[in-house]
C-alpha cells in the first residue's frame, strides 16, 4: 500500500491512502483552489477498492516512468499535426518581401541524409572489402590485381545488390560533398554565421574539411589507377609541408612513409571507416544541437 | 475558431484525469518561476522537420535513381609503373590541385622565399584560412546580399575562384577534348591570368548592381518594413 515512494521533487498529492495521508510538505506552494471537483485531497466521488488499486498502480508506474510526459507529448504531436499547419516565417511576421529560397535551407539535411546512406551502404561494403595491396596469385578478368581492387571491382558483383550498394555509396558521397559545399554557400550569402552562430560556422568549416577527407580516403581504397596517383599527389603535398621534418612526420603518419604501399592503404582504411566517421558524426551532432537551441537563422 | 481548436483538450473527469491535472498544475507553477532563454529564429519543430521530411524522401529517391541509372565503374588496377597521361583527383579536390599547378616560385630581390611546391601547399592553407575568421571580422546586422554588397561580392569572387582553379587544373584535358578553346583563349599563361582575374570580375559583377539597388532611397523599408520593425 505505502510502497508508492515519493522522490523529493515529485509530490503525489492525489493518491488517497488511508494509512498514509499526503504530507503537507508535498503540497504545492500556492494554496489549492477553493472549489472544483479536481481538488487533490478530496476526490470527486467515493473511491471503491478497484479505484484505489487502479490508481495506486497508475501512480506507481507514473512516478517511475513519467508516463504523462509521453502522453502529453503524443497529444501535443497529434494536435500540432492535425490542427496547426506550420506557418512560414514570412507569414508569421507579415513580411512584405518573399524569401522562397526555402529549398536552400534543407541542404544541411541533405548532407546528413547522404552521409547516413553512405554509412549504411559503407557498412555493407565493408563486409566484403579487403584492405590489402597483395597481388600474389589473384586474378580478375584475366589480369593480376590487388586484393583491394578485386574485392570492390569483382567480388561485389557476386553479392546480391552488391553493385547497387557501391553505386549508392558513390552517389551519396558525391551528393554529400556537393550538399555540404552548397550549404556553406547558402550560409555565407544569407550571412547566417553572424552572432550568435560563429561557433557553428567554425564547426561547419571543420565538417567541410572532414567531408573532403572522407572523400579522399574513400577513393584511395579501391587501389585503382585513380587511387594510386591521387595518393601520390597527396603524399607529395604532405612531404612538402613546411618545415621538412614536419612534412616527413605527416607523410609517415598519414601515408605510412615516403612511398605508397600496404601501410598507406591500411591507414586510409582506418581513417575512412573508423576515425573520420566518428569525428564527423560527433561534429554533426554538435552542429545540429546548436542549431536546435539557437533556431535557424532568420530567412527574412 | 482556429484558436479554439488549438487549445489543449480538457482532461476528462476521471481519477486519472484529476491526478494529471494536479501534477500538471504543480509543474506549471514550477515552470512559471523559471526564466526562459529567448531564441532568435524560427522553431526547429515543426517548421524545419516537416520541410526536411519532404526533402529527405525526395532526395533518397534521387540517390537511388542516380545509383541505378548512372553506373560508376572502377578504373584499372593501380600500376605504379604505368603513370597515366593525365593525373587528376576527384572533382571536389580540383581547386586544391589547381592551386598546386598554378603556384610559381616566390622570389623577392633575387632570394627564393618559397619554392613552387611549398608555395602551392601554403596557398591551400591561405585559401581555407579566411573561412575561419569570417564570422569574427564581418560584424553588423545585415542578413541579405543587398544589405552588404561588399561581402556578397567577396562571396561571388570566392565561388568564381573555386571554379576557375578547378578549370585551371583540367586545362590540359579540355584543350585536348575541345581544340577550339585553345584557339579562343590562347596559351596556358592566359589560363593562369584568367584564373586570377575572373574572380575580381565576379566581385564587381555582384558588387555594382547590389550597390546600385541599395542606393535606391528607401529600398529596404519598402521591401520589408515589417522585418525592420520586428528587429
Amino acid at each position: 500500500m505505502a510502497d508508492a515512494p515519493a522522490p523529493e521533487a515529485t509530490p503525489k498529492p492525489v493518491v488517497p491512502s488511508p494509512a498514509a495521508p499526503p504530507k503537507p510538505a508535498a503540497k504545492p506552494v500556492a494554496p489549492p483552489p477553493a472549489s472544483g471537483p479536481a481538488s487533490p485531497t478530496k476526490p470527486s466521488r467515493k473511491l471503491t477498492m478497484t479505484d484505489k488499486v487502479n490508481l495506486q498502480a497508475f501512480a506507481w508506474f507514473e512516478s517511475r516512468f513519467k508516463l504523462r510526459h509521453y502522453a502529453q507529448g503524443l497529444r501535443n504531436f497529434f494536435y500540432r499535426i492535425n490542427m496547426q499547419f506550420p506557418v512560414s516565417h514570412t507569414e508569421r511576421y507579415k513580411l512584405r518581401i518573399i524569401w522562397y529560397w526555402y529549398p536552400l535551407y534543407t541542404l544541411g539535411s541533405l548532407a546528413l541524409l547522404s552521409f547516413v546512406i553512405a554509412t549504411i551502404t559503407g557498412i555493407i561494403l565493408g563486409f566484403y572489402y579487403v584492405p590489402s595491396t597483395n597481388t600474389i596469385g589473384i586474378t580478375c578478368h584475366g589480369e593480376t590485381t590487388s586484393e583491394a581492387w578485386k574485392s570492390i571491382g569483382c567480388k561485389i558483383y557476386s553479392v546480391p545488390f552488391g553493385f547497387m550498394m557501391r553505386q549508392l555509396h558513390f552517389w551519396s558521397a558525391m551528393v554529400m560533398v556537393a550538399a555540404v559545399f552548397l550549404h556553406m554557400v547558402r550560409v555565407f550569402f544569407t550571412q547566417a554565421y553572424k552572432k550568435p552562430r560563429e561557433l557553428n560556422w567554425l564547426i561547419g568549416v571543420g565538417l567541410l574539411v572532414f567531408t573532403l577527407g572522407l572523400g579522399y580516403t574513400g577513393y584511395l581504397l579501391p587501389w585503382s589507377q585513380l587511387s594510386y596517383w591521387a595518393g601520390t599527389i597527396g603524399l607529395k603535398m604532405a612531404l612538402a609541408t613546411p618545415p621538412p621534418a614536419v612534412g616527413d612526420w605527416v607523410a609517415g603518419l598519414v601515408f605510412g612513409g615516403s612511398s605508397l604501399g600496404q601501410d598507406t592503404l591500411t591507414r586510409m582504411y582506418l581513417l575512412h571507416v573508423f576515425l573520420l566517421p566518428i569525428i564527423t558524426y560527433t561534429l554533426i551532432g554538435l552542429h545540429i544541437f546548436i542549431v536546435w537551441i539557437q533556431g535557424i537563422a532568420e530567412p527574412h | 475558431m482556429a484558436e479554439k481548436r488549438n487549445e489543449k483538450p480538457v482532461a476528462p473527469p476521471s481519477l486519472v484525469g484529476e491526478y494529471m491535472a494536479e501534477v500538471q498544475k504543480i509543474e506549471a507553477e514550477r515552470r512559471a518561476k523559471k526564466k526562459f532563454r529567448i531564441v532568435e529564429g524560427f522553431p526547429f519543430w515543426p517548421h524545419e522537420v516537416v520541410r526536411d521530411a519532404i526533402f529527405i524522401c525526395f532526395f533518397t529517391a534521387i540517390m537511388f535513381f542516380l545509383g541505378g541509372f548512372i553506373p560508376y565503374y572502377l578504373e584499372a588496377p593501380a600500376d605504379p609503373a604505368g603513370q597515366p597521361h593525365i593525373i587528376l583527383p576527384d572533382w571536389y579536390l580540383l581547386w586544391s590541385y589547381g592551386l598546386l599547378k598554378i603556384a610559381h616560385p616566390v622570389e623577392l630581390f633575387g632570394y627564393t622565399l618559397f619554392t613552387a611546391k611549398l608555395w602551392g601547399v601554403v596557398l591551400n592553407g591561405l585559401v581555407v584560412a579566411p573561412l575561419l575568421v569570417i564570422p569574427f571580422i564581418h560584424l553588423g546586422h545585415s542578413r541579405r546580399p543587398v544589405e552588404d554588397p561588399v561581402w556578397a561580392g567577396l562571396g561571388c569572387g570566392g565561388l568564381m575562384l573555386a571554379f576557375t582553379l578547378s578549370a585551371y587544373s583540367v586545362n590540359q584535358t579540355y584543350r585536348e577534348h575541345w581544340p577550339w578553346i585553345a584557339d579562343f583563349i590562347g596559351n596556358y599563361e592566359i589560363d593562369a591570368w584568367l584564373t586570377m582575374l575572373l574572380p575580381v570580375v565576379a566581385f564587381f559583377i555582384a558588387y555594382i548592381p547590389l550597390t546600385w539597388r541599395k542606393g535606391i532611397e528607401g529600398y529596404e523599408n519598402k521591401l520589408s518594413r515589417n522585418y525592420f520593425r520586428i528587429r
